[in-house]
């Protein structure tokens, strides 16, 4: 549809971009929209809200938002990347800390801020910019010694980190630090470093299970199935029993009935129940296909700070997911956290596509030496 | 980290793309978790979760030979709860009132209080009510799947399809007999049954039963090639789906469980044992016109007749008289010999719990053997009687009946022989076309039978006005295909049935109808009735001697 020779901007990027990962981009979203058809009127239903397709409308009104935002950031430069990510974080920053003076508690936590129409989740955009920032002032301090370029990522991971556990959400911090963690191992830290931070790391669980209640109720409800009220994993496990294979067909789920969250975070158990383990199956295999797509682009790349960068971003969304499954399968205690472009809400799914936006820009093919895309 | 000379004399990228590998290692290893995790979850396991009920078996559909559905699993869902682990039991409870009645609402409130692990909230719910209740949202409100028996066709063949506990295990019919091969049996289990045959077999046998006033009554219906059970029926009968509301009299299986005394039809069996040892011939006569003195015992015949009667008029007149003088001429061991062969001293081979046993008389005596001769002293249950009817005319041979469709060739064990069954083929035949049996003739069919009425007993003797008028037939004779019994209990005299209430005129038109409407739906031809004077003068001269035979044993000092 485009001559190779068209050198207008749509032109450039309709021939570097990355076809296969922006494929499997939208076809995780295709399937995003099929589950929260299935899973969200049930849910809608319950809360009494004014149409059973209230989450369903809500969400494909998102998507061409989504979809744009994420495409118009995949037309991004380096500079431009940085500057988005940068500007972007103190956006984040600002809005993390407007959330925990105005937020709306729900459920115990200040996680959300109303802007009128859209209630927005900031700590979800703090991923993507934190990922993006850190890797741009790691790799500024290794072209310039003057810009302290080490320093400047350890304290912008900081301060983020700190905003999101005083709201609190620890599933966030725990995404967000192994986000970070990733980047600087790939950056060359020092094995008795890496030590001393995971040991750092695991005093901070602890200390969170010591300290914050909420965190310590659903570990020992985790650790102990017959404490207290395991009522949404029973639930959850039940689901993905009653599936099977090939699923109950769409629709015909029951635990979609039962769960608080069905939409959201236990999207994966009604995928399990209505299309079957085959179908998860499928999707994990689409965020993996989706790492290793962006890995393999990192391992030809050249440039530091997209390596970096792409690496960090591909794991915190990777994570992200594992969460989300992992919870709703019983491996880990419940965190709420949501899958990318398949569970409803809007702040994930624009978070999602700021990602995948990204990944984009810093996959295209660029004249550089070397690498599969002049071979 | 980046400008400090590490020990590694690799670049940065080197380390890099080291490094990348390894992060994807983690990666990749926590997505095999994920996967494995979820194949073992769809593959069943629920991990540690006592409370959950154990899933219920499936269970065959029962259909009928046609296919036809007569017991299936609907699908229910089941409610529960462990109060035990409720956060707020009243409040669980009082959410729960707003779907149920006022009366289980008590219940409920009740059992969720309690401090058990577990406690029914509900049973078999429709899927309505069951999404009444998630509506709620009420955490610690469990269901599960629990597969409902019902019975489409309700009443049809309730006593031989039979039903099962809540538990769902068979309690009667074929639902007990054959409960192992029910459960998780992937194919529907096939009855020998034909639902069009048992459906106009019961109307046939409730419209005598209604006209007559009688008690109860029941109806077989079978293939006498295969054995295959057609229509099996008692009445009263019940509605499979509502058994609790149903009394024993109507949970009663006539035909399987009840053993009676069989009366006149067994004159058959006698007739036909003389004839196979060679002890009379066809032309043979005997004396009918006195009663004969056994011990303090006088055998009378029901109407009195005069003179010598060959075998077949025996038959025909249903001569008691005629009976006890046929049975003197074969030794009582030879009598218990073809009793035994044709199924008539032993419990008939059904794989049914609820089987009769045959009650036998006290002993052999020569009262015994005559009284057993024309069907007194000794109870045989339907079953029994019709597998050996069968024998009598399906050249000799005895075929088990049996309520699983037959497939493939059939076994049988010969009885009597060939040349015998011709004989009482003729015999049977002139029952019918001149005798007691007239009123079950369907022109064409050549039906051939023998009529039974049987008084009961009631107390210390035979009652006079308690009777139970029965008739077996076969058709048509010159090749049976179908044997056909029917039997109604006290039926009372009517006007146009002259004041007789016996088996020639209550339980032969029963037969009759059976014949004459199942026909076609078996695929059995009539021949074509020939009007020749030669015929008429044969079948029409002599009307059907339509009164009947019974008993008349009493002791001579009463």
């Amino acid at each position: 549809m485009l001559e190779r020779t068209d050198t207008s901007i749509l032109g450039r990027w309709w021939w570097t971009v990355d076809k296969r990962l922006l494929g499997a981009t939208f076809l995780l979203m295709a399937l995003g929209i099929l589950f929260i058809v299935a899973a969200s009127p049930a849910v809608a239903d319950r809360i009494e809200a004014s149409s059973s397709q209230m989450f369903v409308l809500h969400h494909l009104m998102m998507l061409p938002v989504a979809i744009g935002l994420m495409l118009g950031l995949s037309l991004l430069e380096k500079k431009g990347l940085a500057r988005v990510a940068v500007l972007g974080l103190l956006g984040v920053f600002g809005a993390l800390i407007l959330t925990l003076i105005a937020g709306e508690e729900i459920k115990g936590a200040r996680r959300w801020v109303s802007l009128g129409f859209f209630s927005l989740q900031a700590s979800e955009f703090a991923k993507p910019f934190l990922a993006v920032s850190v890797a741009w002032f790691l790799a500024r301090g290794r072209e310039n010694p003057r810009v302290r370029g080490k320093t400047l990522a350890m304290l912008l991971f900081g301060l983020t980190l700190f905003l999101i556990i005083l709201q609190p959400d620890l599933g966030m911090s725990v995404v967000i630090t192994l986000g970070f963690f990733t980047q600087v191992f790939l950056a060359g830290l020092r094995w008795r470093w890496i030590v001393l931070l995971v040991l750092l790391a695991v005093c901070g669980l602890v200390g969170a299970y010591l300290l914050l209640p909420h965190v310590s109720s659903r570990v020992d409800r985790f650790l102990e199935t017959d404490a207290g009220d395991t009522y949404q994993i029973t639930q959850s496990l039940r689901a993905y029993r009653n599936g099977g294979f090939f699923g109950v067909g769409p629709g015909e789920g029951t635990i979609k009935m039962v769960l608080p969250d069905a939409h959201a975070d236990f999207v994966f158990a009604v995928v399990g129940e209505e299309f079957g383990a085959i179908v998860c199956l499928f999707v994990l295999g689409l965020i993996g296909y989706i790492v290793l797509r962006v890995w393999r682009c990192c391992y030809y790349e050249n440039d530091l700070f997209f390596i970096w960068a792409g690496a960090g971003l591909s794991v915190q969304m990777a994570l992200q997911s594992f969460v989300n499954m992992a919870s709703s399968l019983s491996l880990i205690p419940t965190k709420g956290m949501t899958l990318p472009f398949v569970s409803y809400g809007g702040s994930s799914l624009l978070a999602s596509s700021v990602v995948m936006g990204f990944l984009l820009a810093m996959t295209r093919k660029r004249p550089s030496l070397g690498g599969p895309h002049h071979a | 980290m980046a400008k400090t000379k590490t020990i590694h004399s690799s670049s940065p990228l080197a380390i890099v793309r080291r490094r990348l590998m390894i992060v994807l290692g983690g990666v990749v290893l926590i997505m095999l978790v994920i996967a494995g995790r979820l194949v073992h979850l769809s593959l069943g396991d629920m991990g540690s979760d006592p409370f959950i009920p154990e899933p219920v078996p499936k269970r065959a559909d029962i259909v009928d030979r046609e296919g036809r559905l007569l017991a299936t699993d609907l699908m229910t869902y089941s409610v529960y709860a462990n109060p035990s682990r409720l956060k707020n039991p009243k409040e669980t409870a009082k959410a729960l009132c707003r779907v149920f009645t006022a009366q289980e609402c008590a219940t409920i409130k009740t059992s969720l209080t309690s401090k058990k692990h577990f406690v029914w909230i509900a049973r078999h719910l429709t899927p309505k009510q069951f999404y009444a209740i998630n509506y709620l949202g009420l955490p610690g409100v469990e269901s599960f799947y629990e597969p409902r028996r019902i019975y489409p066709k309700a009443r049809l063949a309730a006593h031989l399809i039979g039903y099962t506990d809540t538990d769902r295990s068979g309690l009667s019919g074929i639902e007990r007999a054959y409960d192992p091969n029910l459960v998780n049996r992937s194919s529907p289990f096939v009855l020998s049954l034909d639902s069009r045959i048992q459906d106009l077999s019961m109307r046939a046998l409730k419209e005598a039963i209604d006209k007559h006033k009688a008690v109860a009554g029941m109806v077989v219906v079978a293939s006498v090639k295969t054995g295959d059970v057609l229509a099996l029926g008692s009445y009263p009968d019940f509605d499979l789906n509502a058994v609790q509301q149903a009394s024993e009299d109507q949970r009663l299986n006539r035909p399987v469980t009840g053993v009676y005394e069989m009366g006149s039809t067994m004159k058959s069996f006698s007739i036909a044992t003389a004839l196979d040892l060679g002890a009379i011939t066809m032309i043979d006569t005997f004396p009918v016109g006195e009663p004969i003195k056994i011990g303090r015992f006088t055998i009378r015949d029901f109407k009195p007749k005069q003179g010598q009667m060959t075998a077949t008029e025996v038959m025909i007149h249903s001569s008691n008289i005629g009976t006890a003088h046929i049975i003197s001429h074969v030794s009582g061991p030879d009598q218990r010999r073809f009793l035994q062969n044709f199924g008539l001293l032993d419990t008939a081979m059904v794989p049914f719990d609820e089987i009769g046993k045959p009650m036998l008389p006290q002993n052999w005596s020569e009262v015994y053997r005559t009284t057993v001769a024309f069907g007194h002293g000794l109870s045989v249950s339907a079953m029994q009687l019709v597998q050996a009817f069968g024998a009598l005319v399906n050249n000799g041979v005895m075929v088990p009946l049996h309520f699983e469709k037959t497939v493939g060739p059939v076994m049988g064990t010969p009885v009597i022989k060939p040349e015998t069954s011709a004989m009482m083929r003729t015999i049977l035949r002139a029952v019918v076309a001149s005798g007691t049996g007239g009123k079950s003739d369907v022109p064409g069919y050549e039906v051939g039978g023998k009529t039974g009425t049987a008084e009961k007993i009631t107390g210390r003797g035979y009652s006079r006005n308690k009777r139970m008028a029965s008739f077996i037939g076969a058709y048509p004779m010159s090749d049976p295909q179908i044997v056909v019994y029917a039997m109604v209990d006290e039926p009372v005299p009517t006007k146009d049935t002259y004041g007789y209430a016996t088996g020639g005129w209550v339980a032969a038109p029963v037969v009759a109808k059976i014949v004459e409407q199942a026909s076609p739906l078996l695929g059995i031809m009539p021949k074509p009735v020939i009007e020749s004077p030669d015929a008429l003068v044969s079948d029409t001269t002599s009307p059907p001697i339509a009164d009947d035979d019974a008993v008349s044993l009493s002791p001579d000092d009463q």
